[in-house]
């Protein structure tokens, strides 16, 4: 009974140690990202990743995902007659929050999951210590190209999930609703309004710090050679996904609360 | 140049290094020896201030590496070249951007330049200089091994050179290159170096002074002479395979010096 609860107890001190070294960890990026010198070869290697490396896949999954939702809009739509309101609807579900959740998560298990795997295979190869024996900062060269990479593809991903999506809903729109697409458009232009894209603008600069940094941590953290990587990229994902979703939450609640919505 | 003081390290509640002392001369090469297991990457990792020591001091070139600042330490990296024992290539970069490695990251040098150097270091351990847009991947384990030391050789010409296993699993003859650069770079240079290797006989030609590890503590440090003589039990068991070898080339050296 004792010794279980001891585990416990141990457990719980290491994941509240492994907190404190992830906090420590994000300051001390966030710092080097504000001040040179920066690796532009890796920085512009990483945006090419990616963005052109993550596009087929948001595209694809966005592009169903918005059809899958206008098909359930429209059904209730049409029990009320007001099948005209489907741009208006998917503007709100898509723009303010699956577009941007949506791609998160799938940026999150692709990409997420590459960096601690190339990370952690480094670190257990010795690479990390090869690094820091020939004085590079690994924060500097391995993590900071790819936070500030992120910063600028995910809303890029992002603003294009909605684009894909939007246009699937339209397809929904004129095959299934039987409203034109002209009166569809007309909708979504009118209900982008720029507080509806800030809200829908904010998450993905805030997921992108949460795959970047827990991505390189759990790299940087792997033990235990090629079992050690598998074990750290799962994590990865399951961290970055379940973050991802709170932070959905608690960013929608505050933006919410002072736009005064 | 490097001092060990009553050295403890241990990797979570795995004792490694029990108070551990010694001292490698400005100029001379200390041979590291020692089971598999005892701790011998270990040393070197704290020499290069990857680890820190939980207890004791490690002093490099007057700079104590468990309380030297980020900058003070990477100005005594950048005297040191280091050979780790897998390599440690970067994977994702070609042979002639391992080699070039430290030239590509203070940059200034034009890219025909470094590239020359790389061909330059590539030869000196005995490689084509054809391979320079491989991968490391695509090497055989000794190919990596030496480009590893053309990557450490080309270090801002290191003033230390530490090499970690740097002969095991080699064909003979790229040993004895590997063995003579290690000699050459010595003389020439007066580097400081530290050689942890298992081959008795290269140990012996590269080696000015011995140290055999054993159960976390020192078990023998001393000139080969001593150690041909040593009667710790534990170093005679340890040298038993190589008794033989550590005689004829006593004898050989002896007779060599006596001409
Ligand atoms: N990162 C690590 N985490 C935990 N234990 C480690 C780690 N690295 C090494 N060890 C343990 O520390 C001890 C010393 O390891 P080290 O690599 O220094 O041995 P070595 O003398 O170089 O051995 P070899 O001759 O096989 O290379 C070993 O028992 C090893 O299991
Ligand atoms: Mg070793």
């Amino acid at each position: 009974m004792f010794k279980a609860l001891n585990g416990f107890e141990s457990r719980i001190k290491e994941q509240l140690l492994g907190l404190q070294d992830l906090t420590l960890f994000s300051v001390r990026i966030l710092g080097l990202s504000v001040s040179g010198p920066f690796y532009v070869h890796d920085l512009y290697e990483q945006l090419h990743f990616m963005g052109v490396g993550s596009l087929h896949l948001v595209v694809l999954s966005t592009f169903f995902a918005g059809q899958g939702m206008a098909i359930q809009f429209v059904r209730e739509l049409r029990s009320m007659g007001t099948e005209m309101y489907l741009g208006k609807l998917m503007v709100v579900a898509i723009v303010r929050a699956l577009g941007p959740t949506l791609t998160g998560i799938v940026v999150a298990s692709r990409t997420g999951a590459g960096i601690t795997a190339e990370i952690g295979s480094m670190k257990s190869a010795n690479q990390i210590d090869a690094l820091i024996a020939f004085g590079t900062d690994p924060g500097r060269k391995l993590v900071v190209p790819r936070l500030l990479a992120l910063l600028v593809m995910l809303p890029c991903l992002t603003l294009i999930a909605d684009m894909v999506s939007l246009f699937g809903g339209s397809l929904v729109s004129v095959y299934q609703a039987h409203v034109s697409a002209i009166s569809y458009w007309s909708m979504v232009r009118a209900y982008l309004t720029p507080e509806n894209i800030t809200v829908g603008m904010v998450k993905p600069v805030a997921y992108a710090f949460i795959i970047s940094i827990v991505s390189c941590w759990k790299g940087f953290t792997t033990e235990g050679g090629t079992r050690g990587v598998g074990r750290s990229t799962t994590e990865t994902v399951v961290i970055c996904v379940v973050s991802i979703l709170i932070t959905d939450f608690v960013l929608t609640r505050v933006i919410f609360t002072w736009l005064g919505w | 140049m490097i001092e060990f003081k009553d050295v403890h390290f241990q990797y979570g509640s795995l004792l490694v290094l029990d108070g551990v002392s010694f001292h490698v001369n400005r100029g001379s090469t200390k041979v590291i020896m020692g089971p598999s297991g005892t701790g011998k990457s270990t040393l070197l990792k704290l020499m290069l201030g990857l680890l820190k020591p939980d207890a004791g001091q490690v002093i490099v070139d007057g700079v104590d590496v468990g309380q030297a600042k980020r900058s003070e330490m990477n100005d005594v990296r950048r005297k040191i070249g280091m050979v780790f024992q897998d390599g440690a290539l970067f994977d994702s970069l070609t042979v002639g951007e391992n080699v070039g490695y430290s030239f590509l990251e203070r940059g200034g040098m034009p890219i025909d330049e470094v590239e020359a150097k790389v061909r330059e270091f590539l030869a000196q351990v005995g490689l084509d200089p054809g391979i320079l847009d491989q991968l490391p991947d695509q090497l055989s384990i000794g190919m990596q091994r030496r480009v590893a030391i053309a990557r450490a050789l080309a270090a801002c010409n290191p003033e230390i050179m530490l090499y970690d296993e740097p002969t095991t699993g080699l064909d003979p003859v790229t040993l004895e290159t590997i063995t003579d650069i290690i000699v050459e770079l010595q003389e020439k240079m007066h580097m400081t170096s530290v050689v942890v290797t298992h081959q008795i006989p290269d140990a012996l030609k590269v080696g000015s002074s011995f140290l055999i590890l054993a159960g976390g503590k020192v078990v023998f440090d001393g000139s080969a002479e001593a150690l041909a003589k040593c009667t710790i039990p534990m170093v005679m068991s340890f040298l038993e395979p190589f008794k033989k070898t550590l005689r004829a080339s006593f004898t050989s050296l002896h007779s060599e010096l006596g001409n």
